[in-house]
């Protein structure tokens, strides 16, 4: 007898034959931004287009895709910001700040120990 | 006092080096990279077969629907551009053939060719998010894609820099 895991996100049930294909899903879908919300992931939107995109996420898992595959779909067509995990190259200066800010502290208070 | 002095060197600093960072990375955002325009069969609103291949290498692509607000407003300038020469291929989304139909025979048809994606797949495929979106595509790639209205403004802005 075929156990089918069931997960419901909005208005649709996906069905999915192996529990770690549901986890991947589960787990994309909150990684992955809504494209027409001011904020929030797929899972938590029920927009027209998160529809079709969890539609096709669900699709793509079905057809063996890897999630770095599926993420990067995505990311082309709607942009690096659908991504809830920022991307490293492309914000290095962010990631670096408060070091920037430590190293400035640290020299500030060389200085003051000197006069 | 003197630590006082180099506090107020140094928050301004790093506070111009922050937002200077957030600026220099909106703009990097806002530039646009061209992606493969998506491989597609389908059908148009008069039922003839439509592939890639039956497109120019040049093109216009509207995203529209006889439901959508906001195209109807944006449809006098798309009739404006078909009457200064300008091919714009359409890409009904998620509408029904007669609606559709319907919607050109009453406000003009300012399209070439009318695509028809019923279940908005070839728009999925293309990063649209909703309608209206207007994309140019050369070569086989996306080489700009707006999201919203067009107008006289988006098209100089946008789209001419690029005739």
């Amino acid at each position: 007898m075929l156990f089918f895991s069931n997960i419901l996100f909005g208005e649709e049930i996906y069905a999915f034959e192996n529990p770690v294909y549901e986890k991947r899903f589960s787990t994309l879908l909150n990684e992955i931004r809504c494209p027409k919300c001011t904020s929030g992931s797929l899972a938590s939107s029920d927009a027209p287009i998160s529809r079709d995109l969890k539609n096709k996420i669900y699709e793509m898992i079905s057809f063996g895709y890897s999630d770095d595959e599926i993420i990067t779909y995505v990311t082309d067509r709607y942009g690096n910001d659908s991504s809830y995990e920022p991307n490293f190259s492309e914000n290095i200066v962010l990631w670096l700040l408060p070091l920037i800010f430590l190293i400035f502290c640290f020299i500030g208070f060389y200085l003051k120990r000197r006069i | 006092m003197q630590f006082l002095r180099y506090s107020l060197l140094i928050i301004p600093l790093v506070i111009i080096i922050f937002f200077g960072f957030i600026i220099l990375n909106e703009n990097n955002a806002r530039e646009f990279v061209p992606i493969e325009m998506t491989k597609f069969s389908s059908t148009t609103l008069d039922n003839k077969n439509i592939k890639n291949s039956d497109l120019p290498d040049t093109y216009f692509l509207n995203v529209w629907a006889s439901w959508c607000i906001t195209c109807k407003i944006e449809h006098p300038f798309l009739l404006n551009l078909k009457s200064n020469g300008i091919d714009i291929v359409g890409l009904n989304y998620k509408d029904t053939k007669s609606k559709a139909l319907g919607w050109l025979k009453e406000l003009g048809d300012p399209y070439s060719i009318s695509i028809f994606d019923y279940k908005g797949d070839i728009a999925l495929d293309m990063g649209v998010t909703g309608a209206p979106e207007t994309f140019l595509v050369k070569n086989g790639k996306i080489v700009m894609h707006h999201l919203g209205e067009l107008n006289q403004e988006i098209w100089e802005q946008k789209f001419e820099p690029h005739l």
